[in-house]
């Protein structure tokens, strides 16, 4: 599994995605609040003339939202919506050749439902994961 | 490989456009055959294979040209009118269209054709078309004279469709979004322009870009835009060859055809449709033998119609076929173990009605091949209400079904009106708005028992509600007053949502939104107006069912019982609009009625100023007693309406039924009087409400049998007028009635009756009605009954009844 991966940081943990899954990484100007869903839905911003529904991917992983000012969204669009979905930051995008390896030790259990793999780079390692997947657990988060 | 690019694509165009012909062919046919002298049609019949033929020759389709080859040949011989078509040949002809449409699907999902033998068509078709020539010999002399006149099909004849291409809906889809970048652009301009000084010319080029995007945005909006006829066009043939299956005759009536609608909600609509359709046939309509033995025209009526109503389009099919027996909706339901008896037992009539659209419910006795495929009117409702739509039923059992869906003009583009809430900025559909006021409106009093908040606008009262509260925001202070929207959802009563504001209105674009913001239960999609900020859209039945308000209808009997004030709703209530026997037109609550039933006039009696009818061996009040001259016709037969109030049952004895309306619950004019509630106005006329609760109310009490029944006692139980003449009689009445008296104790709280006074109970407190066989007293003191003054023997049963009561 070679190709192009968008490394970035979540929640304070080191993640990549596969470019496949990203349309764009977009600043978010404006957030509409959405009352009465879950805390990881942050709001509704304005791409053009579409709407996307923004989701604080830290929110997600921590169950709690906390006061770290995030401003950059991954675009992407999963089962006929966009979303955007919150990063702490943005480092590169680059193409790896080398397979993911398996995922060493004992990660957060909060982790371990997201991460397919690790990556490295710069030499550190980044947990891989997909963000079909995680969306999909943004609603089965907010039965429980 | 660019020529067989080229010719792929002709073939496309060449499938589509046959696609396209023969679905709008397929009523056609049906009306020729209607009328198989209507030359128009004919002709376009005929058109289509020619033209099919034709073009197939030319893409290498030997198949289609054979058929098309065979059909226009015959069809040719038809219009040199040679013969004239009977049934047979027409539905040759359809097999033979049926046939092209199987190859079209085909080809166009690149599957191999389907392998059946053309030939067999063919021959078919050239069989029936011999008969038909044969039977009609005699005809086609004169028909031949007549063609001599009118000239055979003009070739100049001007095509009556405007030219059309064909275009991607994705591509529709770019556009439309494309308009909305555009909106967004020109409102960031106004701001800018707003910050600088003013430039009138500026302004002017300003202005005449933004009515071109508005005039782009409203064309681009109608390339949505589908006439109902579609939805339509397949329903003719379909009600043809279903009849024909099941051996029923149909007058099918269509209307409304040139409504407008989002060519989505087109295709959302088309599979609920076809079920209903079907189901009335299959269901609703009776053979011609049952209509007959009925006493309906054997020909049963269906009628499919279309009208827009506000932002809605409100498609109906009615029939006067046997309509639903809420029974044995009812029975289904309590054997299918989805509800028991005593759940059933509180509902309303028209609940127990909508019991139609529980999960996997079929009332037909077998599955037919029509209908029962386990589909049921659940997902046809299911799939309505998807799409922001409703679905209501009016039941006239034995006299036929109406079936209206409400379904939103588009799923894109709505009206809508913008407010605030909580800080925030909200989109509601306008059509689910009844009305605005200020919360300070002196027609507006707002009531709070316990936490729950109660809004009388008008005199009616509404469940009310914060936006706030149901989304859990904080109600902001604020100087001015807050407003109150009057909210209707798409299955539930008004209701009354209080915001912050109402902004402004306008035409919103909807999307869908993502599932874990639908999961609130509250919003129905989002939206980018004007102004570039996004938002929910909500909806107001969801909001009504997160906020758990009341909002299920009155139980019956409540709905007249109490004064109008009391009513919480505005909501339309079905009412059956009858003639009097006495001439009069009125209307009666739909859910009052139990049934409709002739009745044979024999059955019919008076007693004690009270009419009765004498129905499966029990005898029923009457609210008229009935005259032979009272029914004006001969039949000796009388309609009746059946009402029942829960516990007590009526026949109300009526010349004819005329129509089901919706009427409120308000009436136009409170005008009480007799069994008349009030006036209501139906269609511009005056029509008279009769007043179910007066109707009950006036029943005499001895006819009461909800409660149980009052107990007498005949003390001398041996006596044989007592047994057969007094018993019979009390019985009648209502009364539970024991023979001969055994000691005080088995008393209880009956009240004795006594034709022998050596026959009597020792305590002296209990009542005692004494009867006795002459006509007058014995002595000024005898405080007895002459036994046949029947109305003072009820008295005095009546008046000890309440002697014990209060004792």
């Amino acid at each position: 599994m070679s190709g192009l991966y968008l490394f970035a940081t979540v929640a304070g943990t080191a993640i990549a995605i596969d470019t496949v899954e990203i349309e764009a990484v977009v600043k978010v100007k404006e957030l509409s609040y959405v009352p009465a869903v879950p805390p990881h839905v942050a709001g509704l911003t304005a791409l053009r003339s579409r709407v996307l529904t923004v989701l604080d991917a830290a929110a997600l992983i921590n169950g709690a939202v906390d006061d770290v000012g995030r401003e950059y969204a991954i675009v992407c669009n999963i089962a006929g919506h966009s979303y955007g979905v919150l990063v702490d930051e943005v480092k590169d995008i680059v193409a790896k050749d080398s397979e993911p390896n398996t995922v060493r030790g004992r990660p957060d259990p909060v982790w371990s439902k997201y991460a397919r793999g690790v990556l490295l780079h710069d030499n550190a390692p980044h947990f891989l994961i997909s963000l079909g997947n995680l969306i999909e657990n943004s609603m089965t988060a907010q039965a429980a | 490989m660019g020529r067989a690019r080229h010719m792929d694509e002709l073939l496309a165009e060449f499938i589509a456009e046959t696609q396209e012909t023969l679905e709008a062919l397929a009523g056609e046919v049906v009306a020729w055959e209607a009328d198989p002298s209507d030359r128009e049609r004919l002709d376009a019949v005929f058109r289509f294979f020619h033209t099919v033929k034709g073009s197939c020759g030319f893409l290498n389709l030997p198949r289609f040209e054979k058929l098309s080859h065979a059909a226009e040949d015959v069809l040719s011989h038809v219009r040199a009118g040679e013969a004239v078509p009977d049934s047979a040949t027409i539905s040759a002809v359809l097999s033979v269209m049926d046939r092209i449409a199987e190859l079209c699907s085909a080809v166009e999902a690149g599957a191999p054709l389907p392998q059946e033998n053309d030939d067999l068509l063919i021959q078919a078709l050239h069989h029936c078309y011999a008969m038909a020539c044969a039977a009609s010999e005699v005809v086609t002399e004169e028909s031949a004279k007549e063609i001599e006149i009118s000239p055979v099909a003009d070739p100049r004849r001007p095509s009556a469709t405007a030219r059309t291409i064909r275009l991607p809906l994705t591509l529709i889809d770019q556009l439309m979004n494309g308009v909305s970048d555009m909106v967004l652009a020109r409102n960031e301009l106004a701001r800018r322009l707003r910050e600088r000084e003013s430039d009138p010319e500026l302004e002017m080029v300003f202005e005449r870009l933004s009515g071109c995007i508005a005039d782009m945005r409203d064309s681009i909006s109608k390339t949505r835009v589908q006439r109902v006829e579609r939805l339509f066009m397949a329903v003719p043939r379909m009600v043809r060859d279903l009849s024909r299956d099941l051996g029923k005759i149909v007058d099918l009536t269509v209307e409304g055809g040139d409504v407008e609608m989002d060519r989505e909600m087109v295709e959302m609509v088309v599979d609920p449709l076809t079920h209903i359709v079907r189901n009335s046939i299959d269901h609703g309509i009776e053979t011609p033998e049952q209509r007959r033995a009925a006493g309906k025209p054997e020909a049963g009526q269906l009628r499919l119609s279309a009208r827009q109503s506000g932002s809605q389009i409100v498609i109906e099919v009615s029939d006067d076929g046997r309509g639903i027996n809420v029974n044995a909706v009812v029975n289904k339901v309590v054997s299918s173990g989805a509800m028991t008896q005593q759940d059933v037992a509180q509902l309303t009539e028209q609940e127990r009605l909508e019991l139609i659209f529980s999960a996997g419910l079929s009332t037909a006795q077998e599955v037919t091949s029509v209908s029962g495929r386990g589909v049921g009117m659940d997902v046809v409702r299911a799939n309505i209400e998807r799409i922001g739509g409703a679905i209501s039923l009016a039941n006239a059992p034995g006299r036929g079904l109406t079936i209206t869906m409400r379904v939103p003009l588009t799923l894109t583009i709505i009206p809508g009106l913008i407010l605030n809430a909580g800080g925030q900025s909200f989109a509601i559909p306008r059509s689910a708005v009844v009305e605005i006021l200020h919360e300070n409106n002196p027609m507006v009093e707002i009531a709070t028992l316990g936490m729950a908040r109660v809004a009388a606008i008008r005199g009616l009262r509404y469940s009310m509600i914060d936006l706030e509260e149901v989304v859990g925001l904080p109600v902001p202070e604020q100087t001015g007053p807050r407003s109150i929207m009057v909210v209707r959802s798409s299955s539930g009563l008004p209701y009354a949502l209080a915001v912050s504001s109402v902004e402004n209105h306008e035409e919103l674009v909807i999307r869908p939104a993502a599932p874990m913001v639908m999961a609130a239960g509250v919003y129905a999609g989002m939206t980018l107006p004007d102004n570039g900020q996004p938002m929910l859209l909500l909806d107001a039945g969801g909001i009504a069912n997160v906020a758990e308000l009341p909002l299920e209808t009155n139980r019956r009997g409540d709905q007249w019982g109490q004064p109008v004030a009391d009513a919480p709703t505005t909501e339309l209530h079905s009412g059956l609009q009858f003639v009097e026997l006495t001439g009069e037109d009125r209307i009666i609550l739909l859910s009052l009625v139990e049934r409709v039933e002739d009745i044979e006039i024999a059955h019919f009696g008076q007693t004690a100023g009270q009419a009765h009818v004498m129905i499966e061996g029990r005898l029923i009040p009457s609210v008229r007693p009935v005259q032979t001259s009272d029914i004006g016709n001969d039949s000796g037969l009388v309609t009746c309406l059946r009402l029942r109030d829960g516990q007590r049952e009526l026949c109300y004895p009526i010349r004819s039924i005329v129509d089901i309306f919706e009427i409120p619950v308000t009436l136009d004019m409170s005008a009480p009087y007799d069994h008349v509630a009030g006036l209501t106005l139906i269609e511009g006329r005056q029509v008279e409400v009769v007043d179910g609760y007066s109707l009950f109310a006036d029943l005499p009490d001895t006819l009461e049998t909800g409660a149980a029944p009052k107990k007498c006692i005949i003390a001398d139980g041996q006596d044989n007028w007592n047994r057969n003449v007094l018993a019979p009689l009390l019985i009648r009445a209502g009364y539970e009635v024991v023979l001969g008296i055994e000691g005080d104790a088995g008393i209880g709280d009956a009240v004795v009756l006594s034709t022998n006074a050596d026959i009597e109970p020792r305590d002296a407190t209990c009542p005692i009605v004494r009867l006795r066989a002459a006509s007058k007293p014995a002595t000024p003191s005898d405080d007895s009954i002459y036994r046949y003054d029947r109305e003072a023997l009820f008295e005095a049963i009546h008046a000890a009844h309440s002697e014990r009561k209060t004792a």
